[in-house]
């Protein structure tokens, strides 16, 4: 996305998603652009030459890694400010095997603050800083020497750009043709002191000043080409974006991150707890279907459960399993051999105990476990503490039994 | 995204002191859904479970209607009714006795009353106390239990003698569970 300066204020750029083509929203201000951003919109925003001070360097070196202390040293001697006050960035016009030729851009800090508070107040930080300028001459004329001519604001501003690189810049006075035939001589001239050649083949003149195309012509010799609001405009390298800027950008980029990952999670949890409170209500709705069931069942089995009551509280008398003569019969069969005796049976209306003694403590235990599998006995649950050695070494033991 | 400004306002000591603010009350507002819904979803749970034994016993219970129905009828049919105090005496004399002296054992001590009373039965009992060898008692104690005759040995204590290994010992309370005055309903 692109916010670039124009003649009524600003444009904004968007790539559109569904079909790939750029829209373009003029606004009147910055302001204006803040409801139309989104926190994760990479922003590039092209500033007006107004904001920006130009300067085209001859640096005696090719080594890259030389260029940025030789830069700040030559924008400290060409710009009254000091290197805190100031962003600045540089982009290599040309190098030969002695020396490099750059463009060196720099914005005041405070100035840019001013300029982008609509947008910095509501924590929408560029990814980039650029120069339009620069832009629109990366877009048409990226390999040449050429002269751009565009409103920006009330104004009219030029620009000379070597191979898409903005070497100077400058505000026209106005735009009548008398206003144009002292300006853009002077700005020429200006180009020569810098060393920039002052002819102008390529001209580049914004298709709003159609009206001035003869004009130029007739100044400059050469015929302008007209050009359009670029979709989008070029990608460059050159960058002002303020540190100050950068960190912060940072911050609320993992901030961002932080809060994606905390809404993630209070989704995740949310999620957890509302399939507990599914769980619930879904149980609830069971509880009620089944009670409603049981309710309506209830009339007809309470007969059965009445008579199923008394027959087991009546079971002594009427279950021949309860009788002792069945129980002493089951108990005998049970015997493993005539090494095992019982010695004593008691049995009340609903308990019984055998007291035995065997030969060895294990026939004891082989005549408890046949007794606990006996099919006929299975009415009653058996347990039978450890026996008793006695002197002679038999085992004394008591088996008793209780209704299930 | 931006900041809120009451936030931005905050110095880092404040900052720190209200997100501990703020995560001890999340903590607890927390603790507090956590402990009542999973309380909720154990008592669902657990009520869910009672009433899935109970519609499993209903179940069962009109599985086996026609089964019950037949021994509810049959208890109605041949429970005895307590007509009299005189139903202990009879116990002892016409069913006890009777028996007792066909396998030649000697009932000594006998001693008859008057038993519990519940919803399901009316009782009357004879205790007595008997020597026997091994074969008449199992004899006995057969011809004297029949469903129909609703006897109940509601205690039996049989031991071998001491004197004699060869005979068995026993101390008796042999009851009869009539109908109740009120029959449970069915």
């Amino acid at each position: 996305m692109f916010i670039v300066p124009t003649a009524h204020g600003w444009n904004l750029l968007r790539a559109n998603e569904r079909n790939g083509a750029w829209n373009v929203r003029a606004l009147k201000n910055l302001d204006e652009a803040v409801p139309l951003l989104h926190f994760e919109d990479e922003l590039v925003l092209g500033l007006p030459v107004a904001a920006v001070l130009a300067q085209r360097f001859r640096l005696p070196t090719v080594d890259p890694t030389e260029f940025p202390e030789m830069v700040r040293i030559q924008i400290e001697k060409a710009l009254p400010f000091s290197a805190d006050e100031l962003t600045t960035d540089f982009e290599v016009i040309e190098q030969n095997e002695t020396d490099s030729v750059v463009s060196a851009v720099a914005v005041r800090n405070d100035q840019l603050a001013e300029l982008a508070a609509p947008l910095l107040n509501r924590g929408h930080i560029p990814r980039q800083v650029t120069v339009y300028a620069a832009q629109r001459a990366s877009t048409h004329a990226p390999e040449v020497l050429a002269l751009l001519i565009y409103p920006e604001g009330e104004t009219l501003v030029s620009a000379i750009t070597e191979n898409g690189k903005v070497s100077l810049t400058r505000t026209l006075e106005g735009v009548q043709p008398e206003q144009l035939q002292t300006d853009l001589p002077q700005f020429a001239l200006s180009a020569e002191l810098q060393g920039i050649t002052a002819s102008f083949p390529n001209i580049l003149l914004d298709e709003s000043c159609y009206e001035l195309r003869d004009t130029v012509q007739r100044i400059l010799d050469y015929r302008p080409e007209l050009v359009g609001t670029e979709t989008p405009p070029a990608s460059i390298k050159l960058n002002l974006l303020p540190e100050s800027w950068r960190q912060r950008r940072s911050q609320l980029a993992r901030l961002g991150e932080w809060r994606k990952r905390l809404i993630w999670a209070a989704a995740a949890y949310a999620g957890i707890l509302l399939l507990f409170l599914v769980y619930l209500v879904f149980a609830r709705f069971e509880i009620a279907r089944l009670n409603r069931s049981i309710n309506r069942e209830t009339p007809e089995t309470e007969f059965v459960r009445a008579a199923e009551v008394n027959w087991k509280a009546l079971a002594p008398a009427v279950d021949a399993r309860y009788y002792p003569v069945e129980i002493l019969l089951h108990l005998s069969e049970n015997l493993p051999s005539s090494a095992v005796r019982i010695t004593a049976y008691n049995q009340s209306a609903r308990q019984i105990s055998v007291d035995g003694e065997a030969d060895t403590a294990a026939l004891a235990y082989q005549f408890a476990d046949k007794v606990k599998k006996n099919p006929d006995l299975r009415v009653f649950q058996f347990t039978m503490a450890d026996p008793r050695i006695l002197p002679n070494g038999h085992a004394q033991f008591r088996l008793e039994g209780r209704p299930k | 995204m931006m900041t809120p400004a009451w936030y931005e306002r905050m110095n880092q000591r404040e900052r720190i002191l209200s997100m501990i603010v703020a995560g001890v009350v999340f903590v607890l507002v927390n603790l507090f859904i956590w402990s009542w819904l999973l309380g909720a979803i154990s008592r669902a749970q657990a009520d869910w479970k009672t009433r899935q034994a109970t519609r499993a016993q209903q179940a069962l219970y009109v599985k086996e209607r026609d089964l019950w129905t037949k021994r509810a009828q049959w208890l109605q049919q041949h429970q005895p009714m307590l007509k009299d105090a005189s139903e202990a005496s009879k116990l002892l004399e016409e069913q006890l006795k009777p028996v007792a002296a066909k396998h030649k054992i000697l009932l000594e001590n006998p001693q008859i009353g008057t038993g519990e009373t519940t919803p399901h039965h009316q009782t009357v009992f004879a205790t007595f106390d008997m020597k026997s060898e091994w074969q008449p008692l199992v004899h006995f104690l057969y011809d004297i239990q029949q469903p129909e005759a609703f006897i109940v040995f509601e205690n039996v204590n049989l031991s071998i003698d001491s004197n004699e290994p060869t005979k068995m010992r026993g101390k008796f309370k042999i009851a009869r569970w009539f109908a109740p005055g009120q029959r449970p309903k069915e």
